[in-house]
């Protein structure tokens, strides 16, 4: 459904995406992970033709950009991270205006408003103006939007990220159901664990580049054990200390000590008796996508 | 090859602004607020409220027409624009619907201020008028297009507020409304000659005070608002074809 090959982005001297490739099969959804600035948001707005394509070739369903741009257009929906809507216009005026973009108009847009307001929970809101609506019920309207035309794929650009922990959970049920029901083949970048453990594969991307790829499962379990995280007044001599007398290969993070080690219960007394009186805190957790990003790349997703 | 909507999105672009209109007309009307103050002190500061009609005029369409433009910096990065630009719409039919919605929304302003016409000693035909609305709208059209063009361009809301100053004002003072054109020293002269808003101003006073533009004045004032208006509509078009990549990461 969607073909990326040797894909080139720069903004000036600053490279964005570098030789990017990707192949998203028909019904499938694609997390796109990394922190701001890996380059997420260029990928989507390069598939949503809103930047050009400055070096390699972009498939989406069958349409190559730049050259078939509007086949393009007609294929995918979009949930930019920014507010798109109109807060001075009402729900039902937004939608009808998001649907005139496409051309579509009368009865066939009205019907297509009802039941995408049905499977949304937006019936009793159509009247609504946008500024009164809660940031939750902003987003889902978003949603409607990107599907009112019908595309065969949905690209989000960390779509849910400035809700609230429930409001995203909801939303996600919203997105993951109609995904199922329209046979939707989604890319989703986000820098956010749960939505990232909801994808079927996820791409890990740093400074532009693929750094891993895989299911949420299979990359999980490239990190072995357990994490420990140690919390202490001193954390760099800690690091130090842990590496020379236990042979571990401890990272400074947020700062705290943490340590990859395959039984982390076993660990924990033996850091509280060789380090009396320095350590503050013990945390013992199985291994999250975070972990996994920090192992390959160094760096914290968010 | 598939076919670009045209007209429809063009349409509802315009309701869009309509609706802004309508639905913040409290604002709206507050800003026909200055022109008409300015009228009303310098008018009757020199005695001749007649003499500045025209000038109040212009300045609510120029200034109302290049603000209503401002929405195109927040809704190209984050709003409709955005969401216009990623749909399958003709481009050409984006800015067409931004800028006659802009246009629009000026030209009512400019309308409302017409109710004034007695108090400023003015009494033009019933086909005068109708030449006088005529050539608001093309005025507010050229406006609304260089707006658009300027506001595209603008990093920031603050940048687009200084090129409005910068470049409406000195339009504005420069077409006549403040003194007429051939009595002004030679550098004026030259600089008014060259502005297309003194055109456009020159068949306004005439129209306003029931006289007869000869060919010459009334083809050059709705010609040249009208001309540019459609170039700069063309070029609003080719500029979002060619969107720039800055920002984004």
């Amino acid at each position: 459904m969607i073909e990326i090959a040797h894909l080139h982005h720069r903004f000036g001297n600053r490279v964005v995406l570098e030789d990017l490739c990707l192949a998203v099969p028909d019904g499938q959804c694609y997390g796109i992970l990394g922190p701001n600035g890996s380059g997420k948001s260029t990928l989507i707005h390069l598939l949503a033709t809103i930047l050009p394509v400055q070096s390699g070739t972009v498939k989406v369903a069958g349409y190559e950009l730049p050259r078939q741009a509007d086949g393009v257009r007609r294929s995918i929906g979009v949930v930019f991270q920014t507010n798109t809507l109109d807060k001075k216009l009402t729900v039902m005026e937004n939608l009808e205006l998001q649907g005139h973009l496409y051309g579509l108009r009368g009865e066939a847009l009205r019907r297509r408003i009802e039941e995408l307001c049905e499977r949304l929970g937006l019936t009793d809101r159509p009247n609504e103006l946008v500024q009164t609506l809660s940031g939750g019920l902003r987003r889902r309207v978003e949603l409607a939007k990107a599907l009112l035309h019908q595309p065969r794929v949905l690209l989000l650009d960390e779509a849910c990220s400035n809700l609230d922990p429930a409001a995203r959970r909801s939303w996600l049920d919203y997105l993951f159901e109609l995904k199922e029901q329209l046979q939707l083949t989604v890319i989703l970048a986000t820098h956010l664990l749960d939505e990232a453990e909801r994808c079927d594969q996820l791409v890990l991307l740093h400074r532009g580049r693929i750094v891993l790829q895989g299911t949420p499962a299979s990359l999980k379990r490239r990190v072995s054990g357990d994490v420990v995280m140690v919390e202490s007044a001193a954390p760099a001599a800690l690091a130090e200390t842990l590496q020379a007398r236990f042979g571990l290969a401890p990272q400074l993070v947020d700062g705290m000590v943490r340590v990859e080690v395959p039984e982390g219960h076993r660990l924990v007394p033996q850091l509280v008796e060789a380090f009396p009186g320095h350590i503050q805190a013990v945390h013992v957790r199985k291994p999250t996508l975070e972990d996994v990003f920090l192992r390959e790349t160094g760096v914290q997703l968010c | 090859m598939l076919s670009r909507p045209f007209w429809i999105p063009l349409v509802a672009l315009i309701r869009q602004q309509l609706l802004h209109l309508w639905r913040d007309r409290n604002r709206v009307l507050s800003f026909t607020a200055f022109p008409l103050l300015f009228w009303l002190v310098v008018g009757s500061g020199f005695g001749d409220l007649g003499r500045f009609y025209s000038g109040a005029l212009t300045l609510a369409l120029v200034f109302s027409a290049a603000l209503s433009a401002m929405s195109v910096i927040e809704e190209r990065d984050q709003g409709v624009l955005l969401s216009a630009l990623a749909s399958p719409s003709s481009r050409l039919a984006i800015v067409v619907g931004k800028v006659l919605g802009s246009g629009l929304v000026a030209w009512v302003q400019g309308v409302l201020l017409l109710v004034f016409l007695p108090v400023a000693g003015l009494h033009p035909a019933a086909a005068h008028i109708v030449g006088v609305l005529a050539l608001l709208l093309l005025v507010a059209l050229a406006c609304a297009a260089a707006g658009f063009l300027l506001a595209w361009q603008s990093g920031s809301a603050h940048g687009f507020h200084a090129l409005v100053n910068l470049v409406f004002f000195p339009l504005w003072m420069l077409s006549g409304t403040l003194f007429e054109v051939n009595q002004a020293h030679s550098w004026v002269k030259v600089l008014s000659l060259l502005n297309p808003l003194t055109y456009p101003t020159q068949a306004l006073k005439l129209l306003l005070a029931s006289a007869t533009p000869s060919d010459n004045i009334l083809w050059t004032g709705y010609g040249v608002p009208g001309i540019l208006a459609l170039g700069l509509i063309g070029a609003g078009a080719s500029l979002l074809h060619k969107r720039s990549s800055r920002g984004l990461a």
